[in-house]
């Protein structure tokens, strides 16, 4: 268990108010649909949505570990990194590296990115920040968000840094195809002229509005993120560890 | 059966291009990389997988690196390589762009003697800034059509679980990109976890045929402290003591890497 200071009981844990992160989960898995979906490596956060998607919505789901190849992992509990061994667990089929960028060049159906740096228009950097920060490189986020049909961004940080004007260096480049931008504290769906705020997910408006250097609309009505006592407790049957918490 | 047999790396001299198998903290060839850079080789080309970690930072650390071909280095939520970080940024390492498809694409190319293969247009400004990419119109139908470079490699090093006396290697979990790198690669030298007769890989078929392969050695630890998968799993402690000793000291996080080594054999 990583979550909270102190020790709680099963019961204690399904009252507890859902966490940043669960909340993107479940905002990332509810824009999910049928199909083929490819989940990349430090990614508890998107199998999260997947595993929810296909075992409490009931999605026709084919989903791959990008590293491994591990088809259809059914794990007890969320690891880490998706590249684990565990994640070989009830897995269909392993494909080879070569046979998964064939998958990206293909076309599939959904994937998750996310960077140093997005911007309105859905431009991902993970190369190299305007002050000269090095991140990590590119690795498969060219050719899937050339070839995903449908691109969520999840950040895991909300601030004027991470979420800008414009991105220093275009390594992901959209093709109409980036849903949404889902942050620990703010969905914005994507499709219009701007980004959309749809949803506050933690905080309020005016930290959402602080910490996003890019220009954005807000939806009428409510923007309160709704999760019921089942979701919470079925989101949490798949993260047995607390990955999340 | 020893547990560990001796590490030969005396192909390897200065200037080769060398590939590392294995992906992120997964069955990277830990053991023949520390002999590498025990070995005084300098100026060395690395080529890994599309999400390298500690493979490529450690050569890099080791002085044994000038190029760096490799579409991702880092730590999976722990940050870049930070020997890689600090030697591309005082340019003593040069760190070529490259995506995956840039990679992949390459390694096609040089596994069929050819000098280029296609790439997907993506618009990313890492395959158009890349030194490696060419765009050409196609002869067919005189539409745009990008081209990589055959990336062909001297040395390949691979960790898998298990191999035999005919040189297969036998992988538990996933091969990741091992076949790629081996099919492209004028030599490969293997580590495994454990050594078996010839017959007992003959029923199921090994994951990569020895005829890709040229040696291998049994080192049980081979890929530690990153995980050889389904045999052990990552040492943490081991990778995060590396990356605290490698941001304070240059070079530290490689002798950290051997001491502990030490402690274990």
């Amino acid at each position: 268990m990583t979550s909270g200071t102190t020790s709680t009981t099963p019961s204690d844990t399904l009252l507890s108010p859902p966490t940043p992160s669960e909340r993107m989960a479940l905002a990332l898995s509810r824009r999910l649909g049928p199909g083929r979906i490819i989940v990349g490596a430090a990614s508890a956060i998107p199998i999260t949505a997947v595993l929810y998607a296909k075992n409490v919505r009931g999605l026709a789901i084919d989903w791959i570990c990008s590293g491994t190849g591990f088809v259809n992992p059914r794990p007890d509990q969320l690891w880490p990194s998706s590249t684990q061994f565990e994640y070989r667990d009830g897995a269909t089929s392993v494909l080879p590296y070569h046979e998964i960028a064939t998958l990206f060049e293909r076309g599939f159906d959904y994937t998750f990115f996310g960077g140093l740096e997005v911007d309105g228009a859905g431009r991902l950097n993970t190369t190299v920040t305007s002050s000269g920060a090095m991140g990590p490189g590119p690795a498969g986020l060219p050719v899937g968000m050339a070839r995903a049909r449908n691109v969520l961004i999840y950040m895991t940080r909300h601030h004027r840094r991470a979420l800008v004007d414009k991105v220093a260096h275009v390594t992901g480049r959209p093709a109409g195809n980036v849903r949404a931008i889902v942050t620990p504290k703010a969905e914005f769906e994507m499709g219009g002229e701007r980004p959309t705020l749809v949803r506050v997910l933690s905080g309020t408006e005016a930290e959402i509005a602080e910490g996003t250097g890019f220009d954005y609309a807000t939806a009428a009505g409510s923007l309160d993120q709704t999760i019921s006592d089942d979701a919470l407790a079925a989101l949490r049957a798949i993260d047995r560890g607390g990955m999340l918490r | 059966m020893p547990h560990h047999d001796a590490l030969d790396v005396s192909s390897i001299s200065s200037g080769m291009t060398i590939a590392v198998g294995g992906y992120l903290e997964q069955n990277v060839p830990v053991a023949l990389l520390l002999a590498v850079a025990d070995s005084g080789v300098r100026d060395l080309t690395v080529v890994a997988a599309p999400s390298a970690s500690l493979g490529v930072d450690l050569l890099v650390a080791a002085g044994a690196v000038d190029r760096v071909i490799c579409p991702y280095v880092g730590f999976e939520g722990r940050g870049a390589g930070p020997a890689l970080q600090r030697e591309v940024a005082s340019r003593r390492v040069e760190r070529e762009l490259c995506d995956q498809e840039i990679l992949v694409a390459g390694l096609r190319a040089a596994a069929q003697g050819c000098s280029c293969a296609p790439v997907l247009e993506t618009g990313s400004d890492s395959v158009h800034e890349s030194p490696r990419v060419r765009t050409v119109s196609s002869p067919f139908d005189g539409s745009s059509l990008t081209l990589a470079a055959a990336l062909p490699i001297d040395v390949t090093l691979l960790h898998a679980q298990v191999g035999d006396q005919s040189r297969n290697l036998c992988y538990w979990g996933s091969p990741f990109l091992d076949l790629m790198f081996a099919q492209a690669s004028a030599q490969v030298l293997a580590t495994v976890d454990t050594l078996v007769p010839v017959t007992s890989l003959a029923v199921t078929g090994p994951t990569i045929s020895g005829v890709w392969v040229d040696a291998v050695a049994v080192c049980r630890d081979g890929a530690w402290p990153t995980a050889s998968h389904g045999t052990y799993p990552e040492d943490k402690d081991a990778v995060e003591d590396y990356l605290r000793h490698e941001k304070e000291a240059p070079g530290s996080g490689v002798e950290r890497l051997h001491i502990r080594r030490g402690v274990l054999t």
